[in-house]
């Protein structure tokens, strides 16, 4: 970790793209290993430890899947739209990377919400679907992702691209707090909150398996950010310098490149 | 575990379908993520890494448009 002269630790080390890449290589590899013991002890008293539920019968287990994934959907949103805030807001190239990085799996998590939000609900309210504000809001969630994904792709200049995308994000907030609170402010089929800051309404064996399944998709959250954003990085950053030795490339007759690599 | 043998846990109280449907979408969403990133990044890093030997291996061969636009259009120009 670089220090500048005022002998204090420099915040901005990880800012550009040169120091953050070393950065994302390492911290893969560890993330990938903490999801996947957290989700398999998360399974383990989930799936077979947990008893059946005296209502739903053991369809009732899906929560450990469903409630992880739609918290990630709100999650990732809301650090999308952060980083796409700092992204324009300071000019910065890799805090935008980082929000169009997060997208894929936000999407990927909101359409897993639903989908097993509706083989939920088959058995226990007897209909795949209902427009009730939670689930439309969720849905709307997933047409904002795609939407974001789509506007980017669609416009050829990089900068411009990170913008348009930020902007669509930023507005789109809004949206989560709608989802979050759907089920108080309406009258929705879509059960209320049954964790909260004041306690939990649900069995504690079925809320451990539930919240070390919510960790787990964090850090697999975590995780794939940090290998998206990387190609992200490669790709724009591919004529600048420090690309080579980081490949692991001599440097070499370099007359012709004098561009600036990094921030 | 609190089952009494694994044919009762395959067939989840009657609810096999919904549950093991969400499993196994979960796990299939969760490979396609995972293998398309690594395909991803492998090749990534093998493009960049022949284009960036390309563009300073050869100046006076590299610098010449037809060469280095044929050389961009072999190895996909990306966004």
């Amino acid at each position: 970790m670089q220090t500048d002269s005022k002998a204090g630790w420099n915040w901005y080390y990880f800012a550009t793209p040169v120091n953050f890449l070393p950065l994302a290589d390492k911290l893969i590899a560890p993330l990938g290993m903490l999801a996947l013991a957290l989700a398999l002890l998360g399974l383990y008293i989930g799936f077979l430890q947990a008893p059946t539920d005296h209502q739903q019968g053991d369809a009732y287990r899906i929560i450990f899947l469903h409630v992880p994934a739609s918290w990630m959907s709100m999650v990732i949103y809301l650090a999308m739209a952060f980083w796409a805030a700092i992204g324009i807001g300071f000019n910065t190239r890799l805090a935008s990377m980082l929000a169009t990085a997060l997208a894929p799996t936000g999407a990927m998590f909101t359409f897993l919400s639903l989908w097993t939000g509706a083989l939920w609900g088959k058995p226990t309210w007897g209909t795949w679907w209902v427009w009730d504000a939670r689930l439309t809001s969720e849905l709307i969630l997933l047409f904002l992702y795609l939407g974001f994904m789509a506007l980017q792709a669609s416009i050829d200049d990089i900068r411009r691209a990170d913008k348009a995308g930020a902007v669509l994000a930023l507005v789109g907030v809004v949206n989560i707090p709608i989802i979050y609170f759907s089920v108080r402010w309406w009258n929705t089929l879509h059960q209320g909150a049954s964790v909260s800051t004041k306690g939990s309404s649900m069995a504690a064996i079925m809320l451990w398996a539930m919240l070390i399944m919510a960790l787990a998709f964090w850090a697999y959250s975590i995780m794939v950010a940090l290998m998206r954003v990387r190609c992200l990085i490669l790709q724009r950053e591919q004529h600048a310098d420090w690309i080579g030795p980081y490949l692991g490339l001599a440097a070499g007759q370099n007359n012709q490149s004098k561009r600036e690599g990094g921030q | 575990m609190i089952w009494a043998s694994w044919q009762d846990f395959f067939f989840m109280g009657g609810y096999a379908l919904y549950v093991w449907g969400s499993v196994l979408v979960c796990l299939l969403c969760l490979i396609i993520e995972l293998v398309g990133l690594r395909l991803g990044w492998q090749r990534l890093r093998q493009s960049v890494a022949r284009r960036w030997k390309l563009e300073r291996a050869a100046p006076s061969a590299s610098s010449t448009p037809s060469a280095s636009s044929a050389a961009s259009a072999r190895l996909g120009e990306g966004a």
